[in-house]
């Protein structure tokens, strides 16, 4: 550690836990600093927006839910389509129930993406807690573990779903009309009919809305599919401060109020936290993801909730409460739909 | 003239392979029926998904019935049902991608090779 020759700024602080000094360079003393043998890697540490799931817990209101309602999604089967969450991770270990896969790849082959979504729903974590941390995780493999998928394999995992008794499905993944060429006229593609089938076979689908998103642009027809079906809870990204993330696909979906009106169903129906969120990586460790992806899994995690203070609800009733009980957002309604998530609010109303 | 009942993408995909002469390359597709099944019993909760989905396959595979029988005599090999979605998916060549798509009970023949379709 250099210093009385001044070639290291004064500003610095000692982290003894990390072994590791934090400090402002220029670019010749960091270039002449990683030249050091004992200097395994330069970081930025410039400070960043971080939305830890300790956090987003709080924009959607759900610690008072956990403390003042006792809710938590106890013994309610999640089942999660996505890359396959790694089981050994230690804030999921004893938190999967059940597996199952519909790719080509091993079940053995695991998912960052997956591993990070699961987290957010139940994460056992004292920090960084799933919102559902009492449910119990179905860790249906749809995609590659870097994400790659088919729509057989996609609704495969549906019926699989629906096989092991899931109550909600959560799926961060979806086709887009207008940026990757699927076709769906009215909500009726193959992947709308099987999400909307599941529903009736009484299984909540909460679904990504996408990343399509333009900030400002507005393409039409931006939610993906099966976002667009019309029984499925979409959700759309917001940042900590309730803010719409740029990346969130906007509506309408492609789906028409009626056959032949020329107005579409509003999609997505809810925004929940999806900028930069905390929750478990591959490696044992946290890491930091945005995406609609991420906003997913907070609402399959409320509907878990819902569905655990009172097993006799229907999936529509589920995705009803969950809207009507939203914190209003100042947007229209096809950037964000009734608004923020409430995990209280919603909860209020079945307790 | 395209066929609208062919994905634009996969109208695009087939185009290729003809005109590389790959006349025996395997196309994955997923072909959508023209009235697909809806569960029987909307939103019912308490009841066994599973024989709600079994009465919700059995009719889809009657629906499914004539597409599986033009496939087989097409000379498909691998194909299988998606009852949830009154579908199937199934990996052709490009004239069996044309032929199906000429059934009178298909909608739409969708390209469904692997892509990156996480949010």
């Amino acid at each position: 550690m250099a210093g009385e020759d001044g070639c290291i700024s004064a500003e610095r602080t000692v982290h003894q836990l990390a072994n590791a000094v934090s400090t402002r360079l220029t670019l010749p003393q960091m270039t002449a600093l990683s030249e050091l043998d004992e200097v395994a890697l330069i970081r930025s540490d410039a400070p960043e927006m971080v939305t830890c799931i300790n956090e987003t817990v709080h924009v959607i209101e759900a610690t008072q839910a956990w403390h003042g309602l006792h809710a938590n999604g106890h013994d309610v089967r999640v089942a999660l389509l996505d890359t396959c969450a790694d089981k050994n991770h230690p804030a999921l270990v004893g938190k999967i129930a059940a597996e199952a896969n519909t790719t080509t790849e091993p079940i053995t082959v695991v998912g960052n993406h997956a591993t990070h979504t699961a987290g957010t729903i139940v994460s056992q974590d004292p920090v960084y807690r799933g919102i559902a941390w009492g449910a119990d995780l179905i860790n249906i493999k749809v995609l590659t573990a870097f994400g790659f998928g088919s729509p057989s394999w996609v609704i495969a995992g549906l019926a699989q779903a629906v096989l092991l008794r899931a109550r909600v499905v959560s799926m961060s993944l979806g086709w887009s009309e207008v940026f990757m060429g699927w076709v769906c006229g009215n909500a009726d593609c193959v992947l709308c009919v099987a999400a909307d089938n599941a529903v009736r076979l009484g299984v909540a689908v909460v679904v990504a809305a996408g990343n399509e998103g333009t900030a400002g642009a507005r393409p039409p027809f931006a939610i993906r599919h099966p976002g667009a079906a019309r029984r499925v809870l979409t959700v759309g990204a917001t940042d900590k401060v309730k803010v719409l993330a740029p990346f969130s696909s906007i509506g309408p979906g492609s789906g028409r109020l009626s056959p032949a009106s020329p107005l579409r169903i509003t999609k997505p129906e809810v925004a929940a936290p999806g900028v930069n969120v905390t929750s478990s990586v591959l490696g044992g460790g946290f890491g930091v993801m945005s995406g609609t992806s991420m906003a997913t899994p907070h609402v399959a995690a409320l509907a878990a909730i819902l569905i655990s203070k009172r097993h006799s609800l229907r999936p529509m009733e589920v995705k009803k409460l969950i809207e009507d009980s939203c914190q209003p957002l100042p947007l229209v309604p096809d950037d964000t739909g009734y608004g923020l998530i409430s995990v209280y609010g919603s909860t209020l109303r079945v307790v | 003239m395209a066929d609208p009942r062919l994905e634009p993408r996969l109208e695009q995909e087939l185009t290729r392979l003809e005109a590389a002469g790959q006349e025996s390359a395997l196309v994955q597709v997923v072909i959508e029926h023209t009235r697909p099944a809806a569960a029987s019993t909307p939103d019912k909760p308490g009841g066994d998904p599973r024989e709600q989905g079994a009465r919700l396959a059995e009719q889809s595979y009657v629906l499914l019935a004539p597409i599986m029988a033009r496939l087989t005599a097409l000379g498909a090999r691998e194909f299988s049902p998606l009852p949830l979605a009154t579908a199937v998916s199934a990996a052709l060549t490009a004239r069996q991608v044309r032929a199906i798509a000429a059934h009178p009970d298909v909608r739409l023949v969708h390209l469904a090779e692997p892509e990156i379709v996480t949010a």
